[in-house]
């Protein structure tokens, strides 16, 4: 087969890349609004009732799971390089990749179980 | 400013020396001169034995590589003056092994390139009756990465070329890119199993040094990038299409 060597890279990349145009685009906002916004009193402070039912709405639901389970995916890809080269890790690659992703499975799996359980 | 100017120069000989030791030099500081001017004021009058590579002296060459206080440069367009009052630090370009002095072994350079095939590959090998034309839209396309003069400053200055010797690497990657990109060329299919294997751009984590510290103003990371969307298309083509792997 022409493709034997061809690496496995592209899909946990095109999940990385998504995840960072996500994580770039929305967090700023999240982080604005319940970060700064609110604290420093700019926007009239929810109530948690309200913030609840928020969360209770579908669209919400599927929204911060794509955005935190893609944001935990980017992450991994980037932590991976991250440790591989900074610590002189290459040999190992596979085991850091290993770790890595099931430290993104574990937090997707995370995300789920907590969205689906709001109260 | 002073008259003169000091450089520590990395000096080894691979009969005498195990490691690169450094030589200090006085020179004269004059502010039209290059740092390579210093180099040759001394061969030509301190010490005849210095050994450094350089041709053209017009930055078009890419002989004259060295790395200046730590970064990679051409010493033929890096002026002196500015380090003034120096020390100044001469050096062989990073991550390659040294022939002499400033020489640099740059075979491994040269087998990467090889392998990328950076020449107009075309299915059929006879000569058309004619030239090829392109439109302004198709030289632009690939025009930038053909301004690369194989300098090898790029894989000095890249750590994963530092930490990885078998990655390909900015140059070679950014001339496979040229020429794929290139409305003549035909040889894409060649390449891709150079360039999509782990090796190939995988390797890169887009530090971007490459393209900081081209003279010639080439953006090796952009195509670095360029090329992973294109590998990722042809993976999922491979994967999920029954004749993609065809």
């Amino acid at each position: 087969m022409a493709t034997l060597n061809r690496s496995n890279r592209p899909l946990p990349w095109m999940v990385f890349g998504v995840g960072g145009f996500l994580v770039a685009f929305f967090f700023p906002v999240h982080i604005f609004i319940y970060g700064i916004a609110l604290p420093l009193g700019w926007l009239p402070t929810p109530s948690y009732r309200s913030t609840l039912e928020l969360v209770h709405y579908p669209i919400t639901r599927i929204y911060l799971g794509i955005l935190l389970v893609m944001a935990f995916w980017h992450a991994a890809y980037r932590l991976r390089d991250t440790v591989c080269d900074a610590f002189a890790m290459r040999q190992v690659d596979t085991i850091v990749a290993a770790a890595c992703f099931a430290f993104a499975l574990a937090g997707s799996i995370a995300t789920i179980v907590a969205l689906w359980a709001v109260p | 400013m002073a008259d003169t100017i000091i450089l520590e120069v990395a000096r080894f000989s691979p009969e005498r020396d195990s490691q690169i030791g450094y030589q200090t030099f006085e020179v004269p500081l004059r502010s039209d001169w290059m740092v390579l001017d210093a180099l040759n004021y001394i061969k030509d009058n301190i010490d005849g034995s210095l050994t450094f590579r350089w041709s053209c002296r017009m930055g078009i060459c890419g002989s004259c590589g060295m790395m200046v206080n730590g970064v990679p440069k051409l010493t033929c367009e890096t002026l002196i003056a500015q380090f003034a009052p120096g020390p100044v630090r001469i050096e062989p370009l990073e991550h390659f092994p040294v022939v002499k002095d400033l020489v640099i072994d740059m075979d491994v350079f040269l087998e990467k390139l090889q392998k990328v095939r950076p020449w107009i590959v075309r299915k059929d090998d006879r000569l058309p009756a004619r030239e090829f034309l392109q439109t302004p839209a198709q030289l632009e396309a690939f025009h930038q990465y053909s301004l690369c003069i194989n300098c090898m400053l790029c894989y000095a200055a890249c750590p994963v070329f530092g930490l990885d010797q078998d990655f390909v690497g900015p140059a070679a990657l950014a001339l496979a890119e040229r020429y794929n990109l290139d409305s003549r060329d035909q040889g894409a299919p060649e390449r891709t199993d150079v360039l999509s294997q782990h090796d190939g751009i995988w390797d890169c984590t887009v530090v971007g040094e490459c393209s900081t510290v081209c003279p010639k103003g080439v953006d090796p990371s952009l195509a670095i990038q360029q090329y992973k969307l294109t590998a990722t298309k042809e993976w999922f083509k491979t994967w999920l299409l029954p004749w993609g792997n065809k």
